[in-house]
């Protein structure tokens, strides 16, 4: 990955298996860096409006094999990083990141793709400044997703590997092989972990300590009076 | 032919050690005549009874139209239009050329990864990343390299309707005309190629001449690759030497068939064997 330190701006992201709790504490830290006085700029996974359609147009017919489901994520995180994590780095805003490449590198080593493979591609990716990592355990994660949300989708649930031919059972056994993935990636790439079962403010705290010594240089957000709402394309 | 790949395997793909089928790749530069050779090509394997599959770049399904639809609004950055491209090829690799190459088909490809990794390494992409990117690529049975200086190649870009936006690097070199753009975008991707044709061993093919010459040095070179798929009875021994057309009541079907510039040539190769 390439060196974060020759951009005035900073990279925060979070990762975690779905239901970690990691998009409500970005959320908070967004909010918090902004009332701060910083400009904060969100990037989200699978947000490149250019590359959506054929992500969708692959999910919806099923498309996607391992190898085009990684080189479809990979071509929407290259968009991702021209377009709104360099740019705002190097003019000196506190990047947010709602997933980053270890989701990819989580994903596709459970679908199978080499590992070697997966980190060549994503060489090109700028090294975080911080990357969290919200560790729950499996079934308080699933839980969470489970209890809420029950329609799963095609992809998510893993059912493209024929792990079983339930939804929910098939999502339960793929969930399963990413916090594997997950974990092996928390040792490689040194990512700081945070106890996604403790109260979500107390998370928060421990989230902007770490993030606090960082601030220092950024650039600072308009003051002009006026109420900018941040752009978000769908969630991941 | 044998199932080998350039780095690494294709995820959840399992293929036997030995494929019924061959890969064989047309490269070259843009307006060198590959998809003259490609009809040709096929017309005359057909003849001979192999069964063909001809596919080229940006035709799949998945990326293929969306990467059409980029293009026109030039919104895409450098490494997100190689990895889209990248994608389409993927895609195109698993379900459309692995399977013929699994059937027994003699795949035909216009153009494969190299000309790909050339477009991205003219455009700054590191030629260490473009390969092990593309190291999931399957290695073909032979590579034809159609060969030409930028001096024949200038004219035939003209006769072909005038400098092409895309053909001349115009989206990321800042020359003030198409001309100076074209000039200098072909002159690096030409390097490339020459760089490739040892490292990847291309079977290179003077295409600066005139197209028939061109395909019978085409002929020469894939048959052995494709001698043994022959159905017996075919008259191997003379398939070579004979020119690529077709009997005579079966020409007006043809005719449909086949571009102006294809069926020039099989005229001449008509007339010179008679």
């Amino acid at each position: 990955m390439q060196p974060s330190e020759q951009y005035r701006g900073r990279l925060f992201v979070v990762e975690g298996i779905d239901g970690s709790g990691k998009s409500t504490q970005i959320d908070l830290l967004y909010k918090w860096l902004l009332s701060r006085g910083h400009a904060a700029f969100f990037s989200e996974w699978n947000s490149s409006p250019l590359v959506k359609r054929t992500t969708s147009r692959g999910k919806r017919r099923h498309l996607l094999q391992p190898l085009t489901f990684s080189l479809t994520h990979a071509t929407d995180f290259a968009d991702r990083t021209e377009r709104s994590i360099i740019p705002p780095l190097q003019a000196g805003a506190a990047v947010l990141a709602d997933r980053y490449v270890y989701t990819a590198f989580a994903r596709d080593g459970a679908r199978g793709c080499d590992p070697a493979w997966i980190r060549e591609l994503y060489s090109f990716a700028v090294r975080p400044t911080v990357g969290f990592y919200f560790r729950v355990p499996l079934d308080v994660a699933l839980d969470r997703i489970l209890s809420g949300r029950p329609e799963l989708k095609w992809y998510e649930a893993g059912m493209d590997l024929g792990l079983a031919d339930d939804v929910v059972a098939s999502f339960k056994l793929f969930q399963a092989r990413i916090l594997e993935e997950y974990e092996r990636i928390v040792e490689e790439f040194g990512l700081t972990v945070i106890d996604g079962t403790l109260p979500i403010g107390v998370q928060q705290q421990q989230v902007r300590e770490i993030v606090e010594p960082y601030l220092d240089g950024l650039l600072s957000r308009p003051d002009d009076g006026r109420i900018y709402r941040p752009l978000r394309e769908g969630e991941a | 032919m044998q199932t080998e790949y350039f780095w690494t395997p294709i995820p959840g793909l399992e293929l036997p050690e030995q494929l019924p089928g061959r890969l064989i790749v047309i490269e070259g530069t843009d307006g060198v005549g590959r998809s003259t050779q490609m009809q040709l090509l096929r017309n005359w394997l057909e003849r001979r009874g192999v069964a063909v599959h001809d596919t080229g770049l940006t035709r799949g399904r998945l990326a293929g139209q969306d990467i059409q639809t980029a293009k026109q609004g030039h919104t895409m950055g450098r490494r997100t239009q190689c990895l889209f491209y990248a994608t389409d090829f993927a895609d195109r690799l698993e379900t459309e050329i692995v399977p013929a190459l699994r059937a027994g088909y003699v795949v035909v490809t216009d153009r494969y990864i190299y000309s790909l990794m050339a477009r991205a390494a003219v455009r700054g992409m590191e030629q260490e990343w473009l390969r092990k990117l593309y190291g999931f690529a399957l290695k073909p049975t032979l590579t034809v390299y159609l060969k030409i200086s930028l001096s024949a190649l200038l004219p035939r870009a003209l006769a072909a309707g005038g400098f092409d936006f895309w053909e001349s690097g115009m989206d990321y070199l800042a020359e003030e005309t198409l001309y100076d753009a074209f000039m200098k975008h072909q002159t690096a991707l030409l390097a490339q190629f020459e760089a490739m044709t040892q490292e990847y061993g291309f079977t290179v093919v003077d295409a600066g001449a005139d197209i028939q010459h061109a395909f019978r040095e085409v002929q020469r070179h894939v048959w052995p690759v494709v001698e043994d798929m022959v159905p017996a009875g075919s008259g191997a021994v003379d398939a070579l030497h004979e020119p690529a057309y077709s009997p005579r009541e079966e020409r007006h079907e043809e005719r449909r068939l086949l571009s102006d510039r294809v069926r020039e040539v099989l005229a001449a190769l008509l007339e010179e064997s008679e």
